[in-house]
């Protein structure tokens, strides 16, 4: 995450950036994987064979085409990684072209990406989280310094989980509780202290509040206006309580986080989606899971969250996709949870 | 069955902790949000212009689609890796 603000925003990085072809993507599944995909990068980064044990391939890698690797860091300092990328196109320059391209029958595709879950026509939601140094008393507010540690992630609702936000009969006044698993799936999985970094999400048992309701405010026609409001609150005591996956933690850590949330929004019945969602949230958080930047100062503290639309571009899966309540969720063929390199 | 007495206290004193530190957190202010200055503090939540410079870089969300693309247009291919998804959450 540091990447983002220390590395690709430095003028020389993004300068150097515009003679690649620039990727992204998350490297948990390429370098375990079995897809087709996973063993070309296994095999790029690891001298051509499979990767077999258990160090973290994270960092920021220049390749050819054909999968030689030609330069490689693993590093937040933007001098370091120009110097890379630098390094990286030299090392193009001399390399022979028959040792550039992709090999006709080189297998690249992946049988399965949780991105093919994606909902279409759902409601897909940027979550910003961005901790808040709070005087909040004295005006913090647009005009004053926040915290420039903020992190994103991605939230899903098929089409028809969409439509369940409304009433059924949606004229004005008309009030109804958003249903329970639709708010419990942003309570365990989105309204989450990762601020910092990764953190864990929440149990079913965890939940002890989870409501919100949404107000039909204006209506003209099949566009309708909502307002909504709702609170939320995740006691997880320490012990892990979500079963063997990958997410499964080496140590108990006490953690929480309560949000009070106001939000509006406007649906169009004819298409059966939302033409905008805007809701902020504010969680008062305690505690540390083992990733989430907490180790130094658990102590409480407020998180600011936006939610909104994300562009039609945005297809990155939601972090913890795979644990959410929700038979439209395809998992692979074999799905089993890796849990033995997770903290 | 010192160590059973011990291992208890240990685990009760930690249930204070967090239950402390629940109190705690509880008890901070937070601002008051309506819809009439929800835009105030998306300006204060989103990241602000400075902060969106990664963005600028047109990225390509998979390494798969990233080599294809690469050898397309013959050039090298920049992949930034990380765990949990470098534009998503992570």
């Amino acid at each position: 995450m540091a990447g983002r603000g220390s590395v690709f925003s430095n003028p020389r990085v993004l300068s150097l950036a515009r003679s690649f072809v620039p990727a992204a993507d998350e490297v948990w599944r390429l370098q375990r994987g079995e897809d087709a995909d996973c063993r070309f990068f296994q095999r790029a980064v690891n001298g051509g064979e499979p990767i077999t044990d258990k160090g973290t391939r994270q960092g920021i890698w220049v390749f050819a085409p054909s999968g030689k690797l030609l330069a490689k860091v693993n590093s937040n300092r933007a001098e370091v990684v120009a110097d890379m990328l630098e390094r990286g196109l030299a090392a193009w320059e001399e390399l022979p072209p028959e040792e550039r391209r992709l090999a006709e029958d080189a297998e690249l595709e992946p049988a399965f990406r949780w991105e093919h879950n994606y909902p279409e026509g759902g409601l897909v939601l940027e979550r910003t989280a961005r901790d808040l140094r709070g005087d909040f008393d004295s005006g913090f507010g647009a005009d004053s310094k926040p915290s420039g540690r903020f992190n994103r992630d991605f939230a899903w609702f098929t089409a028809e989980e969409a439509r369940a936000w409304l009433p059924a009969h949606p004229v004005v006044g008309a009030k109804q509780p958003v249903p329970t698993e639709l708010v419990a799936r942003l309570a365990r999985f989105h309204l989450v202290d990762n601020a910092r970094g990764q953190t864990l999400p929440y149990a079913p048992e965890e939940i002890r509040e989870a409501s919100m309701v949404v107000e039909v405010v204006a209506r003209e026609g099949t566009t309708v206006e909502l307002e909504l409001s709702g609170e939320t609150e995740m006691v997880a005591e320490g012990p892990w309580l979500l079963g063997e996956n990958l997410w499964k933690p080496k140590q108990e850590l006490a953690r929480g986080i309560a949000t009070t949330l106001t939000g509006r929004a406007t649906f169009d019945l004819e298409t059966g989606a939302f033409t905008s969602f805007e809701a902020i949230a504010f969680g008062r958080r305690w505690g540390r899971s083992p990733m989430n930047g907490r180790g130094r100062d658990a102590s409480p503290s407020v998180v600011g969250f936006h939610l909104g639309l994300a562009p039609r571009s945005h297809r990155i899966a939601p972090t913890f996709l795979s644990l959410y309540d929700a038979d439209w969720v395809r998992k692979p063929e074999g799905w089993a949870d890796h849990s033995e390199n997770r903290p | 069955m010192l160590s059973a007495l011990f291992l208890l206290a240990l685990q009760s004193s930690a249930g204070a902790d967090w239950q402390h530190a629940r109190e705690a957190a509880l008890e901070l202010p937070i601002p008051a949000v309506t819809v009439e200055n929800l835009e105030d503090w998306r300006r204060a939540i989103l990241p602000r212009a400075g902060e969106r410079d990664w963005e600028s870089i047109p990225w390509i969300t998979s390494f798969a689609e990233g080599i294809r693309r690469a050898d397309a247009e013959q050039r090298p291919l920049l992949f930034w890796a990380m765990n949990g998804h470098p534009l998503g959450c992570t």
